[in-house]
């Protein structure tokens, strides 16, 4: 009895150790082989799952990928900042691939290749289990495939973390070459822009609110607008236009110059649809202000139909409302009527578009009425005021005192024909200029045409009079105004004095209106 | 989605594969060049051989 036990425990050690042996060789010349066989196929496999899965990540394959698009962008997908606030912080358009897309492509592309790699160490520890759960015997007969699967399934997870960082290696690379030849493009193209804005002093202004600047918004098609058209992260050459819930997809020229082209620029601060080539052509801003009936709307009637007419063909009027105001001015000065006494609203600019050569200049002319600019309340309004580098100041030389002292006996119907003034003329100037200097103006870098209106009636007047001009600063000094001369003259970088006639159309003995707006526009280069 | 996208998207693709095949060119080039020197170093041999 015993000796059977003895000889069965025999057997037994014998039999494992004959299954130990053979496990050792079965390790040795099967598992080991095998396991590195399957390590190099799993790491050649996790590097291609990586190229492929980034092959079709890159195709739109993969549900992981979020599409940055217009919406993302306008709510700061990619910064910004909103201006004013309460505005969407970047333009309804689509960014660059390489602004923020190309990370988002990474980060599915990875999390795809994630997934992919925990699902085949799953479907292991799936089978493992099954293993188990079958019989816990059946190990004995498949340990050996253990090792073979454990090589595998980490050579597998070290070539995909491989693949993911060699694809992630060449997106940086090109993601670095992009900005860099991107930027550089971008700082070029918007020097570009500034540059020629510099140089021929181009800016874009409302004629309704005045607002002036070097970037206006611009107008799709699709009627979105567009407020910061330069070129950057939303696109260096072009952008695709985002508006109307993402289904534009217009492509739009980046930069002012190319813009201004193609496209309606718009107002950033009111919305209103500026004049074509605005922020393009140079942009000239001619306020005329004086006393009420000091003859300022008959000096611009005048100015702008003499202008028309010298320019011809090379100058026209860029809205239906300078056209109409032309063509009623035009009406008036040629049938010598009185004009109508300016409304006292804030003015809308009548812009005039001419051009010289390649040149072209948008002269905008202000013309309000003279109460505006003597109360100060008002002409606070009157911000175009701030803008303009060249103005003009009208004096009726009949609401002098002195002139009215002289004018007596026959000499009362020409006073009545002038239709003078009753309004303190250096009052609108003082007011005027103390209101540019409270808006911080530096009214020593700009220009003052000083006219000296209704010369015709003044030179009809007998000479013994005396007040005949001859020699304009004479003349004023003679009438009590040498301090309003010299305020202009300490207020402003050049005074020029014109003596104009608003009826005359050539020059003879006095100066015609076109001979200020021309002395104005040669200082910004238009020579008329 | 832009047409910018897509156009990216392949271009990123496109290097990736022409630079992971260029690796495994690169990789191969050694043993590739010995057998071509080896192969040019028979033929010179088989045509000295001719020669003489």
């Amino acid at each position: 009895m015993i000796m059977g036990y003895v000889l069965a425990a025999i057997a037994g050690l014998v039999a494992v150790g004959l299954y130990l042996t053979l496990c050792f060789y079965v390790f040795l010349y099967v598992a080991l082989p095998v396991s590195a066989i399957t390590g190099v196929i799993g790491v050649v496999g996790g590097v291609a799952t990586a190229v492929v899965l980034a092959g079709l990540g890159w195709g739109g394959k993969s549900k992981q990928i979020v599409l940055v698009g217009p919406a993302a962008v306008m709510k700061g997908a990619i910064g910004g900042r909103p201006v004013p606030p309460g505005r969407p912080r970047r333009d309804p358009a689509w960014p660059t691939y390489f602004v923020t897309q190309y990370r988002r492509d990474l980060a599915g592309i990875i999390a795809w290749l994630r997934e992919s790699v925990q699902d085949s160490w799953q479907v292991c520890g799936r089978g493992a289990r099954k293993v188990s759960r079958t019989s816990m015997y059946l190990w004995l007969l498949v340990w050996p495939a253990v090792p073979v699967v454990l090589a595998f399934l980490s050579m597998l997870s070290l070539g995909a973390v491989l693949g993911a960082l060699f694809c992630a290696l060449i997106v940086a690379v090109v993601t670095g070459l992009a900005w860099a030849v991107g930027g550089a493009v971008v700082w070029i193209l918007r020097g570009a822009d500034h540059a020629w804005q510099v140089v021929f002093r181009a800016a874009a202004s409302c004629p309704r609110c005045y607002y002036v600047t070097r970037l206006p918004a611009y107008r799709c098609s699709c009627d979105d607008l567009h407020r910061d058209i330069r070129p950057g992260k939303l696109g260096v050459l072009w952008r695709r236009c985002g508006g109307r819930s993402e289904t534009c997809g217009r492509r739009l020229p980046t930069m002012v110059l190319r813009a201004a082209r193609v496209m309606t620029p718009v107002c950033q601060r009111c919305d209103a649809d500026l004049h074509a080539n605005a922020a393009v052509a140079t942009d000239i801003r001619i306020p005329v202000f004086g006393a009420t009936m000091a003859g300022k709307t008959r000096l611009i009637a005048a100015g702008l139909v003499l202008l028309k007419d010298a320019f011809g063909g090379q100058a026209s009027f860029v809205d239906k409302e300078s056209e109409r105001t032309y063509r009623s001015h035009k009406t008036d000065f040629d049938g010598d009527r009185p004009m109508p006494k300016t409304a006292k609203t804030n003015p809308v600019a009548t812009t005039i578009d001419v051009h010289t050569g390649r040149r072209h200049a948008l002269v905008h002319i202000f013309d309000a009425a003279g109460e505006l600019y003597v109360e100060r309340k008002a002409n606070a309004e009157l911000s175009y005021l701030d803008q303009a580098r060249t103005l003009m100041f009208v004096l009726d030389p009949f609401s002098v005192p002195d002139v009215r002292a002289r004018l007596t006996g026959p000499h009362t119907a020409t006073l009545a024909e002038a239709n003078a003034s009753p309004h303190d003329t250096e009052a609108s100037y003082n007011s005027t200029v103390q209101r540019l200097r409270d808006a911080g103006v530096e009214t020593g870098r700009r220009r003052l045409a000083f006219v000296i209106s209704k010369a015709d009636l003044l030179q009809k007047l007998p000479e013994d009079l005396g007040l005949r001009i001859t020699d304009p600063e004479a003349w004023l000094h003679d009438r009590g105004l040498d301090n309003l001369l010299l305020s202009a003259r300490r207020d402003f970088s050049d005074v020029h004095i014109f003596i104009v006639s608003s009826m005359a159309r050539t020059t003879n003995g006095v100066a015609t209106a076109l001979d200020p707006l021309r002395w104005l526009l040669a200082g910004e280069g238009i020579t008329v | 989605m832009p047409p910018s996208y897509a156009a990216s998207r392949i271009t990123l693709l496109v290097l990736v594969l022409l630079t992971a095949g260029g690796l495994l060119v690169a990789a191969q080039l050694p043993e590739l060049w010995a057998q071509v020197t080896a192969s040019v170093e028979q033929l010179v041999d088989e045509a000295a051989g001719a020669g003489r």
